[in-house]
């Protein structure tokens, strides 16, 4: 007698109307017709900055009581109901009999951030009755490093275990991200300087890529001082220095990321976007820290390399999974790359959905910064301007 | 349409205005973004662009360099290798030289006393006749069977022949000496004279007549000519090259057109100007030719037209080198194809003049000892 396939499912509805209270009316109505009666244990939802928040959640928790729920603040919103959005909320309610899913919260990241991501995951392991397989995580990069906060994760789930998320925005404003969490002891938490995670356990396969496609263009630099998320020196000149000639004197901004060479004479590099610069010390200022020494280049983000790197991260991702029923994809895209991307930000949506042949449902955010490996088989790393695709199922 | 039906059409139209207001405020920003996110990017990439032009002309000015290095590096180790070969040539011919001056002088020296002794036997001989004229059959026969009285005159000759032999052998010696100029390594006021004819011998059997060709002619037309200061062994293998590359044409002439009448020649001239104080030597030949399309490149180093492994293509831009470079003076050629070529040199008389008058050339001098 052949086993039943598990249960997995995943289902998620989209709403661009501004209004709180209808669009979460929307996210219930559309959720709970294709549940069809199934449980939604637990939930991720990204929601714009100018959402009432609290009332989406209280909603959502209201329509689902059993429900575990994170999720933050985003700068746009993917899913395959409605594709690119800006200034809507989307929201994902996952159903298993046997892949165990529970949520975690860690408070006060800037105070410490070792002891806020200990916390989370200590709060959802506590739930699980297997060995958790995979995290999801969002964070706020304006309050804390974001390195320090994957730091912290890997402190207690391993270097290795796959953590994958991004860093919660606000539409580059830079002035306060949200964190959403939800449980049956703490209802509805709307936070700042916070990390959620969620933790899956049980039967579940999953695999991911993460998607670059910049181009190092300027002359190269020496990192020559440090601290933590702040550049202030670059060939032992202020960092605005040697961004000057390249934009005649302007501010840097996140369409400009430095690329960071992992080793001397190694082509492979990461980005770190300025967020913000200060004209007195001539430093700039990102979500995550910036290593104490290393080769440096200003990046330019070529719309075609980009959506095109994109693709071939997703092709990848497919080809990579090794289960028999994908569930669900995730995106967790950079700001920047809406940004520099523009009009044909819909571009790199479409050339996933274009190879998304089962009809998998989508969802996704644009990020200050995503979590996830940045090569294959290597431990998560926090960077800029890429994409990362995680596809789940059993 | 009922009221239901209304209201949820006024729902629907309410929200699609709030949508709409929301994303033409979005819209506003995006467009004043990318109207920014324009600019920057131009800058940016302006900037790149001029890097990349200054990268391309340091790039462009580095590989010259490179060119211009490697070209003196091909240069300088050609000029090693045949100053290699032409050093090796010159202890060569200065120990032959050396070996044969010793045995020949005692001969020469010894052909005096051979000649003295040989007078006073004779004359002791016919003293004997004299005193003693009734001969013994014996001694008849013996005067008659070595021929006495021719014997008396040939003796006298033999040593004559004998001591101009000797005498040839020890002018060409010297002249080994002269063309190997081992001992002159610095400039010294030389007979260019005898410089060209003791090269000539180093050439002499490549005159001699061939399957292909009759015996080359060799016509010299010296001038007076006041010594001159150079680099004797330098300038010898100057002329060494011009000879053999004469000869070299003349061959191919000859091999070119095999019913060739003409006597072949190979033409040696010097004048002396005194208006420049300077010298001209022309060493011309009536062989092949230059092509003019070639002719601009027969002073480039590696430039040959000779079988591969015949030829390193380095002997005239070495020779170049040593009128030029060395010496200040002029080297050039005058060709006419399938009639023949003339390679004039032009040397001024005294080095020390013309590195006093040019102080840009003394550089250059002090840049040639160098090498």
């Amino acid at each position: 007698m052949k086993d039943a396939p598990i249960v997995f499912q995943a289902v998620i509805s989209h709403s661009n109307d501004p209004d709180t209270l209808s669009a979460a009316i929307e996210l219930i109505e559309h959720s709970q017709r294709q549940l069809a009666g199934a449980i939604a244990q637990t939930g991720i939802l990204f929601a714009a900055p100018d959402f009432e928040h609290q009332v989406l959640l209280r909603h959502i928790s209201q329509a689902f009581p059993h429900l575990q729920l994170i999720g933050g603040s985003s700068d746009a919103e993917i899913s395959s109901e409605m594709g690119f959005q800006e200034d809507s909320c989307v929201l994902v309610l996952f159903h298993s009999d046997e892949i165990e899913m529970v949520v975690g919260i860690g408070h006060e990241l800037s105070q410490n951030a070792a002891q806020a991501t200990a916390t989370a995951i200590a709060q959802a392991q506590s739930q699980l009755t297997q060995p958790s397989k995979l995290c999801i995580t969002f964070a706020d990069g304006l309050t804390q490093d974001g390195n320090q906060v994957l730091t912290g994760l890997q402190a207690v789930l391993g270097d290795h275990f796959p953590i994958l998320g991004g860093i919660t925005s606000d539409q580059m404003r830079f002035q306060q991200t949200r964190q959403f969490f939800h449980n049956a002891e703490i209802n509805n938490a709307v936070m700042s300087d916070a990390v959620v995670v969620l933790l899956f356990a049980g039967p579940l396969q999953f695999s991911h890529r993460t998607a670059q496609g910049w181009t190092p263009l300027s002359q190269k630099g020496e990192i020559t001082k440090v601290g933590g998320t702040t550049l202030t020196e670059i060939n032992g000149q202020p960092t605005l220095e040697f961004y000057r000639p390249y934009l005649n004197g302007a501010a840097p901004t996140v369409e400009y990321p430095l690329a960071i060479f992992t080793a001397p004479d190694n082509e492979q590099f990461y980005l770190r976007e300025p967020i913000r610069s200060d004209p007195m010390t001539g430093s700039l200022t990102s979500t995550a820290s910036f290593p104490e020494t290393g080769t440096v280049q200003i990046a330019y983000g070529e719309r075609e390399k980009l959506i095109a790197a994109s693709q071939q991260g997703f092709i990848q991702a497919l080809a990579d999974y090794d289960g028999n029923h994908p569930a669900i994809v995730l995106l967790f895209s950079c700001a920047t790359r809406r940004v520099v991307l523009g009009t044909r930000t819909t571009e790199e949506y479409h050339v996933v959905q274009s190879l998304n042949q089962l009809q998998l449902p989508i969802i996704g955010f644009y990020t200050y910064g995503e979590i996830a490996p940045l090569n294959y088989n290597q431990p998560s790393e926090v960077h800029h301007a890429t994409l990362v695709s995680l596809i789940i199922g059993t | 349409m009922d009221i239901t039906t209304a209201a949820q059409r006024i729902q629907e139209l309410e929200k699609t205005n709030r949508i709409l207001a929301k994303q033409l405020s979005r819209s506003e920003s995006n467009r004043q973004q990318i109207e920014l996110q324009h600019e920057t990017s131009a800058t940016f990439l302006r900037q790149v662009i001029q890097e990349l032009q200054t990268s391309q002309v340091r790039l462009e000015e580095r590989t010259q360099t490179l060119e211009t290095t490697l070209q003196e590096l091909r240069l300088t180790q050609g000029k090693l290798v045949a100053s290699e070969k032409m050093s090796a040539l010159g202890t060569m011919v200065a120990g032959v030289a050396h070996e044969i001056n010793n045995p020949i002088n005692f001969v020469h020296g010894n052909l005096s006393h051979v000649n003295l002794y040989s007078q006073d036997l004779l004359h002791l001989l016919k003293l004997y006749q004299q005193e003693f004229p009734a001969t013994s059959s014996k001694l008849a026969i013996a005067i008659e069977a070595i021929d006495l009285p021719f014997l008396e005159q040939d003796l006298k000759k033999t040593l004559q022949s004998m001591s101009s032999g000797t005498d040839r052998i020890r002018k060409i010696v010297n002249s080994l000496k002269i063309f190997a100029r081992l001992d002159e390594a610095a400039y010294k006021y030389i007979d260019l004279h005898e410089s060209l004819n003791s090269t000539v011998l180093m050439i002499q059997n490549r005159l001699d007549a061939t399957e292909d060709r009759a015996a080359i002619q060799l016509v010299t037309e010296y001038r007076p000519i006041p010594q001159v200061e150079c680099y004797a062994s330098a300038l010898n293998q100057v002329f060494l090259q011009l000879l053999n590359n004469a000869i070299d044409a003349i061959n191919d002439q000859s091999i070119q057109h095999p019913i060739w009448k003409q006597i072949p020649q190979v033409r040696i001239q010097t004048n002396y100007d005194g208006a420049t104080d300077s010298i001209t030597i022309t060493i011309g030949d009536n062989g092949c030719g230059i092509p003019e399309t070639i002719r601009p490149k027969i002073f480039d180093p590696f430039f040959t037209t000779k079988p591969i492994g015949q030829g390193t293509g380095l002997g005239l831009s070495t020779s170049y080198q040593t009128i030029v470079g060395q010496h200040k003076g002029q080297l050039y050629c005058r060709s006419v194809p399938a009639h023949g070529t003339e390679f004039v040199i032009h040397l001024p008389l005294r080095q020390s003049l013309v590195i006093s008058d040019t102080p840009h050339q003394q550089d250059n001098q002090d840049q040639q000892h160098g090498d």
